[in-house]
C-alpha cells in the first residue's frame, strides 16, 4: 500500500513543484505549474469535457444498471446466461473494445447499418465534435454496464425476500415497492457503485486516446488524456503531475461529498 | 654508464613493443553492444539482424544484443532508462528529438571516426550524400547515423487515373489546384456520399503527419512554422492561412471525407487502394506496396509534390538513426556498429527498395532499381527535414489541434491559427 500508493502520490506531489522532463534532473519552480494550469484554457476545456462525460456516463450506468439488475433479479429463464452476456463486454480490455467500436462507427459500418433502419444515415460519429463524445460514451457504457449491473444485482439479492413479499401482500404496487422498499434498502450499494463508476469514469483515457486522441480539436480531450499527453508525449512531468494532483483533489472532494450524502441518507432507513 | 644507457634503450623498446602488442589486445577485448530498436517485424528488422550477425563475424570479439521495442513504448522506456542510467549503447533516434536528447547523445569524435577507418569526423561526413547527416547534427557534431530515410512526395494510384480516363504519366497534379480538379474526377460517390476519396487526411496520426501534409506548401510559400531562432511561432502567417485553406478545400469540394479519414488509418486506406493521391515515401512505397504488400490494390507512381503557381516543389524527408549513448563505455564500437548497419545502400535497395543516401549512391548501379531515378535524384537534392523544429512536440501539438479544428470543426482559419501561435509561443516561453 505504502510502496504502490502513498509513495507514487507523494512523488507526484513533489514533482508537481518542479520542471522535470525525465531526461534532465528536476528543477524546483514552486507553484509555477499550478499557476500555469489555472491560466491554461485547454485545462478548463478538458475539465468541462470530463465533467460532461462523467455526469452522463454515471447517470446512464446507474439508471440502466438498476433496470438491468431488477430484470435479472426476476428469476427469469436463462437468468445465468443473461447475466454472463451482460458481463461479457467488461471482460474485454477497454483498449480492445475501443478499437472494435472505432470500426463499428466507420462510415458504412455496423452502427450505420443499425441507424439506417430508422432512417438515420451518415452520422459523423467520430469526426464531429457534436457526436464524438457520445460515441465514446456509448462505447464505455457498453463496456462497463454489465459490471455495475452485477454489483447492483448483488445488492438486490441481499434484500430479504420477505420484506418485498410483505409489501406485495399489503397491496403495494411495483413502483411503490421499487421506491419505498428496494431503493432505500439499496442505498449503500448504489452509493458504492456511484463512487466506483465516478472514479472509473474520471480516470478513463484509453478509449479517448484510441478512438479520437482527444479530437476533433479538443472536443474529447478529457483530463486523463491531457495528463498522459503532457507527461509522456511532451515529457512535461512537472506540469502533468500538477494536473494529476488537482485531479486527485477533485476525486477526493467528490468522494467526500458522496460520503456525506451517504451518512446523511442513513443506511437505507 | 654505457650499460645503463643500453638497458634504458632496451626497456624503452620493450615497453613500446608491449604497447604495440597491447593495442590489438584491447581491440580484441570482448565487447557487448546493447542496441534498442523500434523496428517492428519487417524486412528491415531481418536485415538489421543479418547485418549484426555479419558484424559479429567480421569482429569476432563483438556481440550485439538487440532489444526491439515498439515505437510508442520506446518513447516511454528510453527516457526512463536514461534517467536510471540503464540506457543501451545504441538506440533508435528520431531526428525530431535530437535537441531534446542532446545531453545524452555522444557526438562522434575524430577518435571514433578513426576507429571506423574514416580518419576524422569531417572525413566521415563525406561518406554520406551532402546534407543527409544535417538532421542529426548540431553545430559540427554528428549525433546519429540514419538507417531509415523517407523521401516524401506524392504517390498516385495509376489504376484510378486510368479508370477515370486520365494518363498517369501526363495528367498527374502539377499544382495544388490540380489536386482538386483531378480529385473531382477520381472521387467515387454513391448516393451523394463519398465512397472512395481522391485524397485523404491523416486525422488520427501523430503530429508529424500533419507537418508532412502542410509543410511542403509552407516551404513553397517560404512561410516557416517558426522564426529562425525558434523563439516565435509563425503559423498564423499569410502562407500558412493559404496552405491550410488549400487542404480544407479537399473537404469542402468533396474530394475527401471527414468521416472516412477520421475513422480509418491513413496508410491503410492508401494501401488498400481507397485513396487516389497521397503523401508517402516515394522511393520505398512503389516497390514495397507493389511487391511485398499483397493487400495493396493498384499500382503507384511517384510524383513531385504539387506546387502553388510560381513556386518550386519542396520535398520533405523523415528518418531514423542509430545514436550512441553519451555514457556508453564502448563508444567507438557503438559508432562502428551504427555505421555498419547503414554502410551498404545497395543491400537496402535490393532487399527492401529503400534508399540510404551514402555518398555516390546516385551514380551507382543502385539507381537502376528505382522506378523514376531522375525524379528521386532531383527530389533528394532539394529536401528539408519534415518537422525539424526545436521542441517539436511542444510546437506541433497546438498546431495539430488547430488544423484539426479547422478541417473537422469548421473553425475560422485565421483566428484558429492566431490562437495556435499564441499557444505555441506561450509553451516555448515556459
Amino acid at each position: 500500500m505504502v510502496v504502490f500508493m502513498v509513495v507514487p502520490m507523494l512523488a507526484a506531489l513533489g514533482i508537481s513543484f518542479t520542471k522535470y522532463s525525465i531526461l534532465e534532473p528536476p528543477r524546483f519552480i514552486g507553484l509555477a505549474n499550478y499557476v500555469e494550469i489555472f491560466r491554461f484554457p485547454s485545462f478548463w476545456n478538458s475539465l468541462w469535457v470530463t465533467a460532461r462525460y462523467v455526469f452522463v456516463r454515471v447517470l446512464v450506468i446507474m439508471t440502466l444498471g438498476l433496470f438491468v439488475s431488477i430484470v435479472l433479479n426476476q428469476k427469469i429463464p436463462l437468468f445465468r446466461t443473461f447475466q454472463s452476456i451482460y458481463f461479457l463486454p467488461y471482460v474485454f480490455p477497454l483498449a480492445v473494445t475501443s478499437v472494435v467500436w472505432k470500426v463499428i462507427f466507420r462510415p458504412y459500418g455496423l452502427m450505420e447499418q443499425l441507424t439506417s433502419l430508422v432512417g438515420i444515415v451518415s452520422v459523423p460519429w467520430l469526426s464531429s465534435s457534436a457526436y464524438a463524445l457520445w460515441s465514446i460514451l456509448i462505447t464505455t457504457i457498453w463496456s462497463g454496464l454489465g459490471y455495475y449491473s452485477i454489483l447492483i444485482l448483488a445488492g438486490l439479492q441481499s434484500i430479504p425476500e420477505e420484506v418485498v413479499e410483505a409489501a406485495y401482500i399489503d397491496g403495494a404496487s411495483w413502483w411503490q415497492r421499487l421506491y419505498r422498499i428496494l431503493l432505500p434498502l439499496l442505498k449503500p450499494t448504489l452509493f458504492y457503485v456511484t463512487i466506483v463508476a465516478l472514479i472509473g469514469s474520471i480516470h478513463g483515457f484509453a478509449p479517448f486516446l484510441i478512438m479520437t486522441a482527444g479530437g476533433p480539436g479538443e472536443s474529447t480531450r478529457v483530463i486523463g488524456l491531457m495528463i498522459y499527453q503532457y507527461g509522456f508525449a511532451q515529457l512535461r512531468m512537472g506540469f502533468a503531475s500538477a494536473m494529476s494532483i488537482l485531479l486527485l483533489l477533485i476525486i477526493l472532494a467528490l468522494t467526500l461529498v458522496q460520503k456525506r450524502a451517504l451518512q446523511g441518507g442513513g443506511d437505507g432507513d | 654508464m654505457r650499460t645503463m644507457f643500453v638497458t634504458a634503450v632496451a626497456v624503452m623498446l620493450l615497453l613500446t613493443a608491449a604497447s604495440l602488442v597491447a593495442e590489438p589486445e584491447a581491440e580484441q577485448q570482448q565487447v557487448k553492444i546493447d542496441a534498442w530498436s523500434i523496428l517492428p517485424e519487417s524486412g528491415k528488422k531481418q536485415l538489421h539482424l543479418q547485418l549484426s550477425k555479419d558484424f559479429e563475424k567480421e569482429n569476432p570479439n563483438a556481440t550485439i544484443v538487440w532489444n526491439f521495442i515498439p515505437q510508442g513504448d520506446m518513447e516511454k522506456k528510453l527516457p526512463t532508462a536514461i534517467a536510471m542510467g540503464e540506457a543501451p549503447d545504441v538506440w533508435s533516434q528520431s531526428y525530431r528529438t535530437v535537441t531534446e536528447f542532446q545531453n545524452h547523445l555522444a557526438p562522434m569524435t575524430d577518435a571514433d571516426a578513426k576507429f571506423m577507418g574514416y580518419g576524422t569526423v569531417d572525413g566521415y561526413r563525406k561518406s554520406w550524400e551532402a546534407g543527409t547527416l544535417d538532421s542529426y547534427s548540431i553545430g559540427k557534431n554528428i549525433y546519429g547515423l540514419p538507417w531509415q530515410y523517407d523521401l516524401y512526395g506524392y504517390l498516385i494510384n495509376t489504376e484510378h487515373f486510368l479508370a477515370a480516363g486520365l494518363d498517369p504519366n501526363k495528367d498527374y497534379p502539377k499544382y495544388w489546384d490540380d489536386v482538386v480538379k483531378l480529385g473531382k474526377k477520381l472521387t467515387i460517390t454513391e448516393g451523394g456520399r463519398i465512397k472512395r476519396q481522391a485524397v485523404s487526411f491523416p486525422y488520427a496520426n501523430p503530429a508529424i503527419w500533419y507537418f508532412m501534409m502542410i509543410q511542403p506548401m509552407l516551404m513553397e510559400l517560404k512561410s516557416p512554422v517558426m522564426n529562425a531562432d525558434g523563439t516565435e511561432c509563425l503559423i498564423n502567417s499569410e502562407g500558412a492561412v493559404r496552405a491550410v485553406s488549400e487542404i480544407k478545400r479537399w473537404f469542402d469540394e468533396g474530394i475527401a471525407d471527414r468521416n472516412i479519414s477520421a475513422t480509418n488509418e491513413y496508410v491503410v486506406l492508401c494501401q488498400q487502394g481507397q485513396v487516389s493521391m497521397f503523401v508517402g515515401n516515394v522511393v520505398e512505397a512503389p516497390k514495397a506496396y507493389g511487391v511485398t504488400n499483397p493487400i495493396v490494390k493498384g499500382k503507384l507512381k511517384a510524383i513531385p509534390n504539387p506546387t502553388f503557381p510560381g513556386t518550386e516543389p519542396a520535398s520533405g524527408v523523415g528518418s531514423w538513426a542509430y545514436s550512441v549513448n553519451a555514457k556508453s563505455k564502448i563508444k567507438p564500437w557503438a559508432w562502428k556498429f551504427a555505421d555498419y548497419i547503414a554502410k551498404d545502400p545497395m543491400l537496402y535497395m535490393e532487399k527492401l527498395g529503400a534508399l540510404i543516401p551514402r555518398q555516390g549512391w546516385s551514380q551507382s548501379e543502385l539507381v537502376k532499381q528505382l522506378d523514376d531515378p531522375a525524379l528521386i535524384v532531383q527530389m533528394q537534392k532539394n529536401t528539408y527535414p519534415s518537422g525539424l523544429l526545436k521542441d517539436f512536440t511542444t510546437v506541433s501539438e497546438p498546431i495539430k489541434t488547430a488544423i484539426q479544428s479547422i478541417l473537422y470543426e469548421n473553425k475560422d482559419i485565421r483566428s484558429t491559427l492566431d490562437a495556435a501561435k499564441k499557444a505555441v509561443d506561450a509553451a516555448i516561453k515556459k
